[in-house]
Formats: structure tokens, C-alpha cells, sequence
């Protein structure tokens, strides 16, 4: 059944004591009763109240599977994380690009500051990254996912790098520095996903692999989450 | 009480009009194609479309991103171009592509009531499409044969290559066939038909230098006295040419 039509129909049914009781005003202001006017006005509102609830919840879930919570992994666990890792739920998009066997990660650049210290870390969220299923065997999306994951760590450490060349603590600076960095880790996570066609050119993903690996291992002694800014004036 | 009625109206007939869907549904934002995808696609052009409706060309702006995907070489040489995938899979995805391919050749075929062919530019570039998969497909099947044989030098592997070569020629000789119908062609169609020889033609017999052309000889013989158009001419000279200058070589 077409999806549309059946959240259509959905919403009709649970409206329809809305509608019933919209009809009866209908009737009613014929005769000049006003009570059911007043009756389907509270209708209206706690639909409306208890559909606001539902959507939020639908929305939180759809965002975050706290049914199946698995806390942010750092890149530490990086060798540990399989698809079994990849927990969330996915209710509106059934296919990428007609391909039913799809999946996502989720990872975000995590940072904190403090005196003179700033703390950065590539973060994998498994309960927000999906796999249309969580057994399967495909080694090659899970390289291919598990590469964004490189990715966001490599711009971490990118980050540290930057935020190491510093010649003062300046907040500005740092917050500066971690945004530009955060751009620039999204273009290329979208490059990556155009130039291999989410893997599906083998040849391009290889020498993204490559090209990632070997610029992860130029940044090696930035691996330490932590970064320690000295005032060198 | 009438208000409520008309406002009552309305809601449904906004409803009832944003329920209509598009007619015809292509994925022209996906980067490449796959053998699924032109599956789907050439089924919809073959059959999805009423016997008097448009297709897609290449002169319709709207359409013209369909037609220009589904002509888009790109979608099988992405693969088969790949060094880092297996040969057998490469000739299987080959195999898939080539199958697709023979569908679409029905897909522009219409004439009108003077015999002439309504879409000829789609109708070449899907043949040209063709010629330019079964290089890489013929090359890909004729690799596997020579990685499975016991012995690549032995005298059945060398005839089921030759075999191959042969057959590929054939297949090749068809796309000039189409010289009969130059009539049935616009003056771009036989220009875009002549280049097709230029490209596809020169790249088969730079590819099988030492294949045996008889039959093209032949064919290119034949279509020189009958077409009237003198870029098909040239072009049929230039690749008689080739084939006379790679005989030379040969001795």
C-alpha cells in the first residue's frame, strides 16, 4: 500500500471522533445548540495534545533508539565495532537509491575546554546509526561505514594539530579552529560518499582507504584525546 | 451553514489533488545506474507509456535528463573499468548490462506514417550505448576464457576467443544494417550515426587488429554503393581504410 495513503488513513481513524463529533455540531448549530461546539473544541485539543506527544516520542526514537542504548564510542573501540553495533531505527527511509541493503553511521567531533587543556574525540553513536540488518555479512559496507568513522578521526586530529600550533589560549580561537574543522569533516565525509558512490565504485573507495589510512598515520602523535595549549609569548 | 460546506469542499478537492502522483518515475538523481535500476527503467519506457505518448528525447528539457542517463556509458564502465573488482563478477554485472541493453533497443524504434524514425538521435545513442558495452563485455567474456583454460595457448581456447571476436563483428555489422533505413534518419540522426562508426568501429578494430574482417569488408562494400549520404560514406571509407592499413601491418 502506498505509504502516504496509509498515513492518511491513519490519521483519518484517529480523528474520527473529531470528525464524529464535528458532524453532531453541525447538526446541533442547525437547532441552535452551542453545547457540542464546546465538546469538539476539547476533542480537537486533546488530539491534538496527545498526537503532539506521539510525534515527539516517534521523533526522539527515530533520532535516538533509547530502546536499544548503546552510549557513544570513542575511536579507541574502533577494531570492536561491528554492524551488531549499529542500533538504530530507521522508519522513513526504506531504500538508498532503490538499494535496500543500506546503512548509515552517525559520528560527531566531540570537544571540551578546560583552563588549558581542550579535550577532543571522534565519537561513533550506535544507537543513532542504522543497518537494514544488524547480522549481515556485507565486509564491504561495513568497511565502507566504517571508514566515515576514520574519517571523523582523522579531522580530530587534524583539529589537535591545529589547536597544538597555537601560541596562546584564546577561547575564540579554539571554538574557531573546531568549527572550520567541523565543516570541513562533513564536505569530505559527502566526498567520499559521491566519489565511491557509497562503495559502489570499489576502485574509489580503495584509494580513499588508502588516502585515509596513510593521513591518519602522518597524525599518530595526535592520537591522545587531550591537548595542552602553552602561552609561547 | 453554507460557508462551512464550501470550506468543507475545498479541504477535500486540496486533498483529493495533492494525492496525485507523477506519471512516470525515473531514479535520474542516483549517480550511476545499476542493471536493477535499468531493469526498472526500461520497463517503464517499454510499457509504462501510453501507445501516443512522448517519450523521453533529448530536444525535451524536461525529459532530456532521462534519456541523457539512460545513454550514460558511464553506468557500466564504473564497474567494468574497476581494477579492484573480480573479473567474474565484472562479467557477470557485463552479462546483465548487455541483457538490459537488448530491451532497450525496442524503446525508440517508433515510425511515423512517412517511415521515418521518431526518435533516431535516442535510438543511436542506445545502439551506440550497445556497441561500446560489447567491447568490454566480449574483452572481459574472452579474459575469463583465457584465466580458466588449462592452457591458454591450446587450440580449442584460441577458437572459443576467435569465436567470440567473430560474433562480435557480427553484432557490429548490424548497427550498419541501419544504413538501409537511412531514409528513415533526420540529418542529425545520420550525422550522429556516422560518428558512431567513426568511434566504435576504429575502437573494435584497434582493439582486434588481427581479427578477420571479411564479413565487414564485405557489409562496407555493399552499404558504400547504397547510402546517399556523404558522412556515412566517409566514415565507411575511413574504417574500410583501417582495415587495409592493419592487413598491411599484419604482412
Amino acid at each position: 500500500m502506498n505509504e502516504n495513503l496509509l498515513a492518511i488513513l491513519l490519521i483519518t481513524l484517529y480523528f474520527s471522533p473529531v470528525f464524529y463529533q464535528f458532524i453532531i455540531v453541525l447538526k446541533e448549530s442547525r437547532k441552535g445548540n452551542r453545547v457540542p461546539l464546546k465538546k469538539l473544541l476539547k476533542f480537537v485539543k486533546y488530539s491534538f495534545l496527545v498526537l503532539s506527544l506521539l510525534v515527539v516520542g516517534f521523533g526522539i526514537i527515530s533520532h535516538t533508539n533509547y530502546f536499544n542504548y548503546e552510549k557513544p564510542l570513542t575511536y579507541d573501540k574502533f577494531d570492536q565495532i561491528t554492524f551488531e553495533n549499529f542500533r538504530g531505527l530507521e522508519f522513513f527511509k526504506k531504500s538508498l537509491y532503490g538499494n535496500e541493503h543500506f546503512a548509515y553511521v552517525v559520528t560527531t567531533i566531540d570537544s571540551e575546554i578546560d583552563k588549558n587543556k581542550v579535550t577532543v574525540n571522534s565519537l561513533f553513536h550506535p544507537s543513532r546509526s542504522y543497518v537494514y540488518n544488524t547480522y549481515t555479512n556485507s565486509k564491504e559496507l561495513l568497511t565502507h561505514e566504517k571508514y566515515h568513522i576514520k574519517i571523523t578521526e582523522l579531522y580530530t586530529r587534524k583539529a589537535k594539530k591545529k589547536l597544538s600550533e597555537l601560541n596562546s589560549f584564546s577561547i575564540n580561537k579554539i571554538e574557531g579552529i573546531l568549527k572550520q574543522t567541523k565543516q570541513e569533516e562533513r564536505a569530505f565525509q559527502k566526498s567520499y560518499d559521491y566519489d565511491t558512490f557509497h562503495s559502489y565504485v570499489l576502485s574509489e573507495q580503495k584509494k580513499y582507504e588508502k588516502d585515509i589510512d596513510s593521513l591518519l598515520n602522518l597524525l599518530n602523535e595526535f592520537e591522545n584525546p587531550t591537548i595542552t595549549i602553552y602561552d609561547k609569548n | 451553514m453554507i460557508k462551512i460546506r464550501l470550506t468543507l469542499l475545498a479541504v477535500i478537492c486540496l486533498f483529493i489533488t495533492s494525492c496525485e502522483t507523477e506519471k512516470h518515475k525515473f531514479p535520474t538523481e542516483k549517480r550511476y545506474w545499476d542493471t536493477n535500476d535499468y531493469a526498472d527503467v526500461v520497463r517503464e519506457l517499454l510499457y509504462g507509456y501510453e501507445q501516443d505518448e512522448k517519450l523521453p528525447t533529448f530536444d525535451d528539457p524536461k525529459t532530456r535528463v532521462i534519456v541523457e542517463k539512460l545513454t550514460d556509458q558511464q553506468n557500466f564502465k564504473v564497474v567494468l573499468d574497476d581494477n579492484e573488482l573480480g573479473l567474474k563478477h565484472k562479467n557477470e554485472i557485463a552479462k546483465d548490462f548487455f541483457n538490459r541493453w537488448r530491451d532497450m533497443q525496442d524503446i525508440y524504434q517508433a515510425t511515423d506514417r512517412k517511415d521515418n524514425y521518431l526518435y533516431d538521435k535516442e535510438m543511436i545513442e542506445v545502439w551506440q550505448f550497445g556497441l561500446s558495452l560489447q567491447l568490454k563485455y566480449f574483452k572481459l567474456g574472452n579474459d575469463n576464457i583465457l584465466i580458466s583454460a588449462d592452457d591458454p595457448d591450446s587450440y580449442q581456447t584460441k577458437n572459443n576467443v576467435n569465436s567470440n571476436i567473430k560474433t562480435l563483428i557480427k553484432n557490429f555489422l548490424i548497427y550498419l544494417d541501419e544504413i538501409n533505413n537511412e531514409k528513415a534518419f533526420s540529418e542529425q540522426g545520420k550525422e550522429l550515426f556516422a560518428k558512431g562508426i567513426d568511434n566504435y568501429f576504429t575502437e573494435l578494430i584497434e582493439f582486434y587488429p588481427n581479427a578477420n574482417y571479411g564479413s565487414m569488408e564485405k557489409k562496407i562494400e555493399l552499404m558504400l554503393n547504397k547510402t546517399q549520404t556523404e558522412k556515412i560514406k566517409n566514415s565507411l571509407t575511413k574504417i574500410k581504410e583501417l582495415i587495409e592499413s592493419k592487413k598491411q601491418q599484419e604482412l
